[in-house]
């Protein structure tokens, strides 16, 4: 077996008697760029903290190449951090940030002047280097931040919110950045965020973290697509995870999910499900199949509100019991709909427990049954 | 773990030559003359002669002293508030010409302690005929550069629309200085106020420059007279005295002192 | 909209610096360039002859000499020992509060009273330091009675007495340093003394040169414990500016001269001010 570059066994944290993480275990492999997504809150900071050593490990340990982290002081643990605000040195210039930990680090004078300016070229930095953090941007001050961790080379890197303090544009190719970059590099890195896209679009792996446990760790993709249980889910849909209650009606070897917008048929559910239950249904707005040939379809829903977001359309349609929306592409919108109808046929539905909320599966809807 | 043993034994290091200072004083103001000089020191009281106090009591004016120390201390402070209160609320809420240049003047005058103007002020006091008198001790004190600045700081934090808002509820000018700016800067004004009182009650140079009578002598004078006349012998009864002058602002202190180092630290990083 | 009103609340302020801080800057100018006058008038115009009288008489090079030495020696002893009070202080132990707090209470004391109990201690006649001194093999030593350590023993004194005040406002600075920039500088291989004076001080700057410019400007009027300990004896070995000049004004009824002496003094005040702010600021 391969040891993973980091491991997590049974980490947890208090402050006081707030249990932040409880027995958190997870293992991040070499090289790989693992994303740790989270709401505001919900220990991410925490968590990197203690990985970096600047946080004391209140129960488990954290294993980096196999050896154990905690009676290594952070000063001799060769990682790198991007601080979710920057933490620059304020009294040094941008070269003096970069070449501080590469001094400390025992390169000398030439060494590090060459890093230092070969890392300031390939973040587009160079005109920036005898400026002091005050003098530049934010978004300057980012890619300072990152070029102070990336000069070195570090066994990890932590990336904490790195993009959060960027407007739109800047932040969409910062990421891109930071993506091409740690592939060149190879450093294995553990980036924590509360923003769904980063984790989507950055992550080798990732994992969902809340209420101090991981909910669902595994490649962006099949976490996307099978999500392990309503809060998972709910995290990853925009703008919001349709809800709804349901029903299990079994019949011949298939089953009917029955719920107040359309019966959906699951034709190969799995063998464990319980007999008949009340059962949630979660639908992404982007998963669910309309039509407005309101007259062809049994039931219609009256539309409340449009929403354009560009080549994307959010409708808002009420039904018995709440508001549905479905987001479709901007150009199968009729100008003039008033309602729409529910095509179960193609329509992506995730099944939940109704008590725990974990999930009991996701299927591709058939014709109705 | 070492670091922590570590630092707290170099802290309980520190506090011997800190405290053993306080505990001399008290422990001196208590032994009866026979005891305060002895070969070997006693480190406690045999016989605690609680009748130094009253003899030091009387040895000087010292009530009339407390109740001129009371009188002094509390006009300057009450006169440094009001007088501060206002130069600040003009410096920070209102756009006049020359207000920067103003503000320059006040400040620039805590580089001119009285110490070098004290030939001077005597001069002008003593032509007004006013040695001797509370007016003397209180005056130059009226106004504080070192208040007005704090003062002004904390009221340039409020924000603007706050004023605007209490405009429209009726409650401007010297009315919202009183009912919006100083609770709002309360911990600012009391961390000031503690820091004038400790300052003043423990004055001994100005009252010293311009007084030479009992009648209006502040508590640091009359020990100070004290200690040029019994150097030489009843150092039990000159620790008795030094403990009550020093009493009052131990006790405030104490009293207050979560407030007092907080209020220092904002007056130390403000100031 | 511009008013009278700023003015009028600004007038009571305005009025009284101006009675007492800076009209008698003047005043003691003229003081200085006029002879002494009968009662509280001026006598005859002198030009500078206060002042190159002054000069040539050693005492006042050898009393400014002293100020210089007690400030210089002082200050920053007790600003290097209140940094370290400060860094043990900023630590999260148990208890750190109640050390701040004893550690700040002779702040709060009045310096006759402290004066009183360095003159019962340091006294040559049953002084408690002596007999704790001679315990451990060392003494006795002429504390206030030799021209050599008259003026460190007030130094002593002075240091007890201050470095709480500095050490709270060290404190403040410690507080107020951003721990994530710390925090990277561990990160960045830092040790702690590394940390120390390549971040933590380089970061302290602005409470350093705002502690330095109160405690020059506090220890140069130093006055209380010369005129309460020593008056400024042995043979001149403690006399410092301040008391020269209240001598010279109400001992010696030489105003000119003492009101010269303040001015000499405030020059070198200013200049000092002057250099300490050009060295910050480089
Ligand atoms: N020193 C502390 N004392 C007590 N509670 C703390 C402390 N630091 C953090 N917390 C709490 O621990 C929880 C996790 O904090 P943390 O900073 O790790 O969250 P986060 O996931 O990074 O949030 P964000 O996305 O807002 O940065 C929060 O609820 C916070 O209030
Ligand atoms: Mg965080």
């Amino acid at each position: 077996m391969i040891e993973p570059a980091l491991r997590f066994a049974g980490v947890g944290k208090s402050y006081g008697s707030a249990r932040i993480l409880e027995d958190l275990d997870l293992e991040i492999a070499e090289g790989e760029f693992f994303v740790l997504l989270g709401p505001s809150g919900c220990g991410k900071t925490t968590l990197l903290r203690m990985t970096a050593g600047l946080q004391t490990i209140d129960r488990g340990e954290i294993y980096l190449r196999g050896a154990p982290l905690s009676p290594i002081p952070p000063e001799r643990r060769n990682i790198a951090m991007v601080f979710q605000d920057y933490a620059l040195y304020p009294h040094m210039t941008v070269y003096g940030n970069m070449a501080f930990g590469l001094r400390r680090h025992g390169h000398d004078k030439t060494e590090t002047d060459a890093r230092v300016r070969r890392t300031a070229a390939l973040l587009g930095i160079e005109p920036l280097l005898d400026r002091r953090p005050h003098q530049i941007s934010g978004g300057q001050q980012q890619r300072v931040a990152l070029g102070r961790a990336i000069a070195r080379d570090p066994v990890l890197y932590l990336m904490d919110e790195p993009l959060s303090n960027l407007d739109a544009q800047v932040r969409a190719s910062v990421r891109t950045e930071i993506k091409e970059l740690q592939r060149r590099l190879g450093v294995t890195t553990l980036y924590v965020t509360h923003d769904q896209v980063e984790a989507m679009t950055l992550g080798d792996r990732m994992a969902v973290l809340n209420d101090g446990a991981i909910q669902q760790a595994g490649r962006p993709i099949d976490i996307y697509r099978e999500p392990a249980n309503e809060f998972v889910a709910r995290f990853l849909a925009t703008p919001r995870l349709n809800l709804l209650e349901g029903t299990l009606e079994h019949s011949n070897g298939s089953i009917v999910v029955r719920t107040p917008v359309g019966a959906f048929a699951w034709t190969q559910p799995p063998r464990s499900l319980p007999a008949t239950a009340k059962v949630r249904v979660g639908m992404r707005p982007e998963e669910i199949k309309i039509s407005f040939d309101v007259a062809a379809a049994g039931a219609s829903l009256p539309i409340r509100l449009i929403e354009t977001l560009g080549s994307q359309v959010l409708v808002f349609a009420d039904f018995d019991g709440g508001e549905l929306t479905v987001s479709i592409p901007a150009d199968a919108m009729p100008h003039d709909a008033q309602r729409i109808a529910i095509v179960p046929s193609g329509s992506i539905v995730h099944v939940f427990d109704h008590a725990g909320g974990a999930a009991l599966g996701h299927f591709v809807a058939g014709g109705e049954g | 773990m070492i670091r922590r043993c570590a630092s707290y034994a170099v802290l309980v290091a520190g506090l011997i030559p800190l405290l053993l200072p306080f505990y001399w004083m008290a422990l001196t103001s208590l032994k009866p003359k026979r005891e305060v000089f002895t070969a070997v020191p006693q480190w406690w009281p045999a016989h605690p002669a609680w009748d130094n106090y009253r003899s030091a009591w009387v040895a000087e004016p010292f009530a009339g002293f407390f109740f001129n120390s009371i009188v002094v201390t509390a006009s300057i402070v009450a006169l440094q508030l009001a007088l501060a209160s206002l130069a600040a609320f003009a410096l920070s809420r209102f756009e006049f010409r020359g207000r920067s240049l103003i503000f320059w003047i006040i400040v620039a005058a805590l580089i001119v302690p009285v110490q070098i103007t004290f030939i001077a002020n005597f001069m002008t006091l003593a032509h007004l005929g006013l040695l001797n008198t509370y007016a003397a001790l209180v005056a130059p004190y009226a106004a504080s550069a070192f208040g007005t600045f704090l003062l002004r700081q904390a009221f340039a934090a409020v924000p603007r629309q706050l004023e605007d808002a209490a405009r429209l509820d009726g409650c401007s000018g010297l009315a919202f200085l009183w009912h919006v700016l100083l609770p709002l800067s309360r911990p600012t004004v009391l961390a000031f106020a503690l820091v004038a009182v400790v300052t003043h009650w423990n004055d001994y140079f100005w009252p010293l420059i311009v007084t030479n009578n009992n009648a209006v002598r502040t508590l640091p004078i009359g020990l100070g007279m004290f200690v040029g006349q019994e150097v030489t012998t009843d150092w039990n009864l000159l620790m008795a005295a030094s403990i009550f002058v020093s009493a009052p602002m131990l006790l405030l202190f104490f009293l207050m002192q979560r407030y007092f180092v907080q209020s220092q630290l904002r007056t130390g990083i403000r100031g | 909209m511009t008013s009278a009103r700023p003015y009028l609340y600004l007038a009571p302020t305005l009025a009284v610096l101006a009675a007492f801080t800076y009209f008698p800057l003047a005043r003691l100018a003229e003081l200085s360039l006029h002879a002494p006058g009968i009662g509280t008038s001026l006598g005859p115009w002198i030009g500078f002859s206060a002042y190159s009288t002054l000069f040539a008489n050693p005492l006042f090079w050898r009393v400014a000499g002293q100020t210089l030495l007690y400030v210089f020696a002082s200050v920053p002893i007790a600003m290097a020992v209140a940094l370290a009070l400060a860094l043990l202080l900023d630590q999260p132990l148990r208890g750190v509060g109640v050390f701040r707090v004893l550690y700040y209470t002779p702040v709060v004391m009045p310096t006759v009273a402290v004066a009183a109990l360095a003159l019962w201690m340091f006294n040559a006649n049953g002084g408690i330091i002596d007999y704790l001194l001679h315990a451990i093999g060392i003494g006795p030593v002429p504390w206030l009675v030799d021209g050599a350590w008259a003026l460190p023993t007030l130094m002593i004194v002075a240091v007890w007495k201050n470095v709480g005040y500095y050490m709270i406002i060290y404190l403040a600075g410690l507080q107020s340093l951003p721990r994530a920039v710390l925090d990277a500088a561990r990160l960045d291989g830092a040790r702690p003394i590394a940390r120390f004076f390549t971040i933590t001080l380089p970061l302290l700057r602005p409470t350093t040169f705002f502690l330095a410019v109160v405690a020059l400007i506090g220890s140069f009027q130093v006055f209380d414990f010369v005129n309460l300990m020593t008056q400024g004896g042995p043979s001149n070995a403690t006399n410092v500016l301040v008391y020269f000049a209240y001598q010279n004004g109400f001992e010696y009824v030489q105003l000119g001269m003492a009101a010269a002496i303040s001015l000499v003094m405030f020059a070198m005040v200013l200049m000092i001010l002057g250099a300490l702010a050009w060295a910050f600021n480089r």
